[in-house]
């Protein structure tokens, strides 16, 4: 019994050191008007009434639920499309390609993607380079600088990088499904999607409950696409906790109030997570 | 300085004989009672001094007829209006990191009068943003986004993007500052010019916004504080001077007559730190006037501001909100 303790000591303490504490300090923070400095006050629930309260902090979270359409969604829907075919790529070589190249975005840093495709989104970047050498010049933006699409155009930016990873995933699940199940379908005359619903989805439970939690929490957290692409603007139109804290903490010493913000995320987080999981995998028991 | 963590400079100031105009070290002075203004006593010295100015493209000004830097604002927008007609974009904007405070700065305190800018940056009881000064500037700036003076993406343009595309020749006027003169001096050479922003008319003051390159303080608990203050003795010398000039498009600290350089821009931008010290009208940066307003209010309400959404008259009255939140008032 109390070997099965010591084996699990030195990862508790370094999670409860590195994770648990600064979680428990964050909290405690939240209580108080803190420039990060001088002296603090202590004020209560003063700071989550202003997180309720301000149309701007709620405004980002709002933001950060959008963007599980884009971060989450679809890499998921399009994700299980994609390895759905390259499962049925017989060619091993071409299959692997795939997937390296689906896979890449995954190995830059989020920072890297989001300056990159800051230029990519330009003005005179590819994308508007590409529309227009299509004949579609109308339908150029300035998809960084202009409020109505600017949170959308983050969105792709997320949804570029976390589509590598669902795609890689659900592959590894569907291989795990037994080949003959499909070979009955397809002899019960079952089509490429009718084997899609019945067969290759209620076979990837596990992995699409793992894909969920990942890029959702991805989504609500995110921080680093928005920072390097647009910094919360224009305006206040691609503002997210994430950025919003950071900003709080570091830029304006409101380190209570950041710390409030942090903590509402987390519960939200918390709270979305937790029975989406128990939804995707509790039907499979 | 109000947490008591800078040391008082001003016995240093007495036995070295200082003499550092005030309109260098304002922001660096408080007093008993926490308030910043002259009165004060010194708490940090400059190294260096930032200046806001305006930088045009006297190539692209030979096109539309303009020969000398524009007096006054009539004469800049008059100017504006002639390159927009010849198909030049008449003002780069780096609008994604709040770039339009400079020239916006400009024209609040010709509207206005430097005092009641400065009053605020530097926190007086009483003083407001929200002013006449400050809408008439607003409409201005966002009659001039709405003409087509300013690039079509300004709000995704940031200042590094802005001052590439400027010195690649594209917009007439860019309003920047003397930390970007090394730059523009090496990519454009003699197209280049660099002037202050005119004042409303050709009689009115000439006006920019000035700071520390760096300022350098002494911490309160620091163990040789002695040393440290003979270094910042040592920053007012001719020696000291010369490097910054020398090596950076940066002003100089301290008083008395300007080291020379061998740059044309940095010659140009000396002349104008010149004219301003003796008539000109200064104040600090209004970026500076809390901790937080440049990133929570200033950036995103620029970005409104010249993108339309935002009606310019409730522009001065949401910065003032957010200074009051920010100062806890």
């Amino acid at each position: 019994m109390i070997a099965g303790y010591l084996f699990l000591a030195p990862a508790l303490i370094f999670y409860a050191v590195f994770e648990l504490w600064p979680i428990i300090q964050t909290a405690w923070y939240s209580f108080y008007d803190w420039n990060g400095i001088d002296a603090s006050t202590f004020v209560g629930i003063d700071n989550y009434i202003k997180v309720f309260t301000d149309p701007k902090l709620i405004g980002s979270i709002g933001h950060a639920f959008f963007l599980i359409i884009f971060f989450s969604i679809l890499p998921i829907v399009l994700g299980l499309i994609t390895a759905a075919l390259i499962k049925d790529i017989k060619h091993k070589a071409t299959s692997t390609f795939a997937q390296v190249c689906l896979f890449l975005p995954r190995v830059i840093p989020g920072a890297a993607a989001g300056v990159a495709w800051t230029w990519m989104l330009a003005d005179d970047g590819t994308v508007n380079q590409i529309l227009r050498g299509l004949g579609l010049d109308g339908a150029t933006h300035t998809w960084l600088g202009d409020q109505a699409t600017a949170l959308s155009a983050v969105g792709i930016i997320g949804f570029w990088l976390q589509l590598g990873f669902c795609v890689v995933l659900l592959l590894s699940g569907i291989g795990a499904i037994d080949v003959s199940l499909y070979e009955a379908a397809s002899l019960d005359g079952a089509g490429w999607w009718r084997q899609l619903f019945a067969i290759t989805i209620p076979g990837l439970r596990g992995q699409l409950s793992v894909c969920l939690t990942m890029t959702v929490v991805a989504a609500l957290a995110s921080f680093d696409v928005v920072f390097m692409s647009t910094q919360g603007g224009p305006g206040y139109s691609t503002m997210v906790p994430g950025v919003q804290v950071y900003q709080l903490a570091f830029t304006q010493s409101r380190v209570g109030l950041a710390s409030a913000l942090a903590i509402v995320l987390m519960v939200l987080v918390l709270l979305v997570v937790g029975p989406l999981q128990r939804l995707v995998q509790g039907k499979g028991e | 300085m109000r947490g008591n963590h800078l040391t008082n400079l001003e016995e240093y100031a007495d036995a070295y004989g200082w003499e550092l105009p005030d309109a260098q070290t304002t922001i660096y002075r408080v007093d008993d009672e926490g308030q910043i203004g002259a009165d004060g006593d010194l708490y940090a010295v400059p190294s260096s001094l930032s200046m806001t100015g305006l930088f045009w493209n006297k190539d692209l000004g030979a096109k539309i007829g303009l020969t000398e830097a524009p007096k006054s604002m009539e004469e800049l927008e008059d100017a504006m209006a002639k390159a927009k007609d010849a198909g030049i974009l008449p003002m780069m904007l780096p609008g994604k990191d709040g770039g339009a405070s400079f020239i916006y700065q400009a024209l609040m305190v010709n509207a206005g009068g430097a005092d009641a800018v400065q009053s605020w940056i530097v926190q007086n009881d009483g003083a407001s943003f929200d002013t006449d000064a400050a809408k008439t500037a607003a409409e201005t700036l966002q009659s001039w986004a709405e003409a087509g003076y300013l690039p079509s993406d300004v709000n995704a343009v940031d200042a590094s993007t802005a001052l590439g595309r400027f010195t690649a020749g594209e917009g007439l006027f860019f309003p920047s500052g003397n930390w970007n003169v090394a730059s523009v001096s090496e990519a454009m050479g003699d197209a280049a010019g660099f002037t202050s922003y005119p004042g409303t008319t050709e009689s009115d003051p000439a006006t920019a916004a000035l700071n520390a390159g760096s300022a350098f303080g002494i911490p309160a608990n620091a163990k040789n504080k002695n040393a440290a203050a003979a270094f910042l003795d040592y920053l007012t010398t001719e020696e000291a001077r010369q490097i910054v000039i020398d090596n950076s498009g940066y002003a100089p600290a301290g008083d008395g007559e300007l080291p020379t350089s061998g740059d044309a821009l940095v010659t140009e931008m000396l002349t104008v730190y010149g004219d301003l010290m003796s008539d000109g009208a200064t104040t600090d940066f209004i970026n500076n006037a809390t901790a937080g307003i440049q990133s929570s209010t200033l950036i995103p309400n620029f970005q409104l501001l010249l993108d339309g959404s935002l009606d310019a008259a409730e522009f001065p009255g949401i910065v003032q909100s957010a200074y009051e939140e920010e100062l806890g008032k």
